[in-house]
């Protein structure tokens, strides 16, 4: 009676400890999203303005305090772009994020975020052009320089087709 | 005997359990900073990460449907193509080019069987490890959003969108660099079919001509996996595509600096086709897209 116990106890364990283990495989081959995914949803332009819409070249990533990362992307000739970034306050502390925009194919520098101390930036594109944005998270600071951070940025851009303005 | 035997046996159940239940791992956590372990081994040198971005199908079409471009009907890829489709390469770029057709029905109204599109998707989806990004809740979502074009955009930027999300997270952006370059080379083959007559000064041509630069920024994200092969044989099909972009003529133009109190930006040559220019890239643009599309012999 006892042995039989024992016996079905131990198929019992045998088999939950079996389907745990496979419920943690299966779930292990599907790969999660990633931890910023919409993060860059959470920017928004300061100035307001008609018929920006969410352009798809926006994007989030992952960064460490004062790591520096490019993105290139295609501005269209005919096209008005406005460009914001938002970060986590964690990898941010009390600095600020900076980014240089220049023509992915000359590097010629078309625009600096510290020569205007800017957060976002806007501009009229009247030829399609393939532009890099270097961005620059600011340094950890001093109390946290022995711990190692990261949070979400993100990268909101919109566009219109340009506006015919005046007479 | 038997009960010494027996209590073995439990007792070996026990540890077994044990050891399974402990190794289900953590996770669950919002865990930024638990990764430091592993990252902070990295160089002093700081590695600067390059993203490529491409605009997703939909942006283009809802650019040449404002400027007064319409749909054709029968341009789509046949959804009973799907069967010919055995490796991941294949699968990956028609996952690219399926979203894109999806993206040519919702901005250009097309009676399409729609279901079956997304059953293409969920399909290759499943194939390429990636189910999640379609799942039985967004067949659902499809079937009462069919006759509603903006849902359908909606869901199929989501579909890529997480798409994206789970295959950078994973380190298959290889994968997400094909479904990428299946998706930009059937818009610009459905392009060509939908302005099938060249037109000096035309916005719509100019705009097409312009997919010289996503084209540029695809074979950058392309060239950040040379040792997966399926990626070469893929930049190697589309390379006659990136050829002709490549030919067309670029002219200097004279510089703005600033409009309307804003910074005006752009390339200082603009990209010029003619009609001779236009076919090559038509043709081309076809040749190279069924070469995706219909089985070839390899």
């Amino acid at each position: 009676m006892i042995s039989t116990r024992y016996i079905v106890a131990s198929v019992l364990l045998s088999f939950m400890a079996l389907t745990a283990n496979a419920q943690v495989k299966l779930s292990e081959t599907e790969p999660a999203p990633s931890m910023c995914q919409d993060y860059h949803k959470n920017a928004k332009f300061a100035k307001k303005d008609i018929n920006y819409k969410y352009n798809s070249q926006s994007r989030d990533a992952l960064f460490r305090p004062a790591q520096k990362s490019k993105l290139t992307f295609t501005a269209h000739k005919g096209y008005d772009y406005r460009m914001t970034f938002t970060a986590e306050d964690k990898i941010l502390q009390g600095g600020a994020l900076s980014f240089r925009i220049y023509d992915s194919r000359t590097k010629k520098e078309l625009f600096n975020s510290e020569d205007e101390n800017a957060t976002e930036f806007e501009f009229i594109c009247d030829s399609s052009i393939n532009l890099t944005v270097e961005v620059q998270l600011p340094e950890a600071s001093a109390e946290n320089s022995k711990k190692v951070l990261y949070g979400c940025v993100g990268f909101l851009l919109e566009s219109r087709a340009s506006l015919d303005t005046g007479f | 005997m038997k009960k010494t035997g027996s209590y073995s046996l439990f007792l070996f159940s026990v540890l077994l359990a044990a050891i399974s239940f402990t190794s289900c791992g953590g996770g669950g956590e919002d865990d930024h900073n638990n990764m430091s372990d592993t990252l902070a081994a990295d160089t002093g040198e700081q590695i600067i990460e390059e993203y490529y971005q491409i605009p997703l199908p939909g942006d283009f079409f809802a650019s040449l449907r404002a400027l007064g471009v319409n749909g054709k009907s029968d341009l789509l890829n046949p959804a009973e193509n799907i069967s010919n489709y055995t490796t991941s390469a294949e699968k990956a770029v028609n996952f690219g080019v399926y979203c894109s057709d999806l993206f040519y029905c919702s901005n250009f109204n097309q009676k399409a069987d729609i279901l079956k599109y997304f059953e293409n998707l969920k399909r290759l989806a499943d194939d390429l490890g990636i189910s999640s990004v379609v799942t039985d809740q967004t067949m659902k979502e499809i079937e009462n959003n069919l006759g509603n074009t903006d849902s359908l955009n909606r869901i199929t930027s989501t579909v890529f969108y997480d798409a994206t999300s789970s295959l950078e997270s994973s380190g298959q952006g290889s994968t997400l660099a094909l479904i990428i370059a299946g998706g930009l080379t059937e818009s610009i083959y459905l392009s060509t079919r939908m302005v099938n007559s060249y037109k000096d000064g035309s916005a719509a041509i100019q705009l097409i001509a312009d997919q010289k630069f996503p084209m540029d920024n695809l074979y950058s994200y392309l060239n950040k996996y040379p040792e997966d092969g399926r990626v070469a044989q893929i930049a190697d099909r589309i390379a006659p595509l990136h050829e002709v972009f490549n030919s067309l003529t670029e002219t200097p133009k004279d510089t703005v600096n600033n409009r309307d109190g804003r910074k005006v930006i752009g390339s200082e040559t603009l990209i010029m086709m003619n009609a001779d220019d236009y076919k090559k890239l038509t043709v081309t643009a076809a040749d190279v897209r069924n070469s995706l599309t219909q089985k070839t012999a390899n």
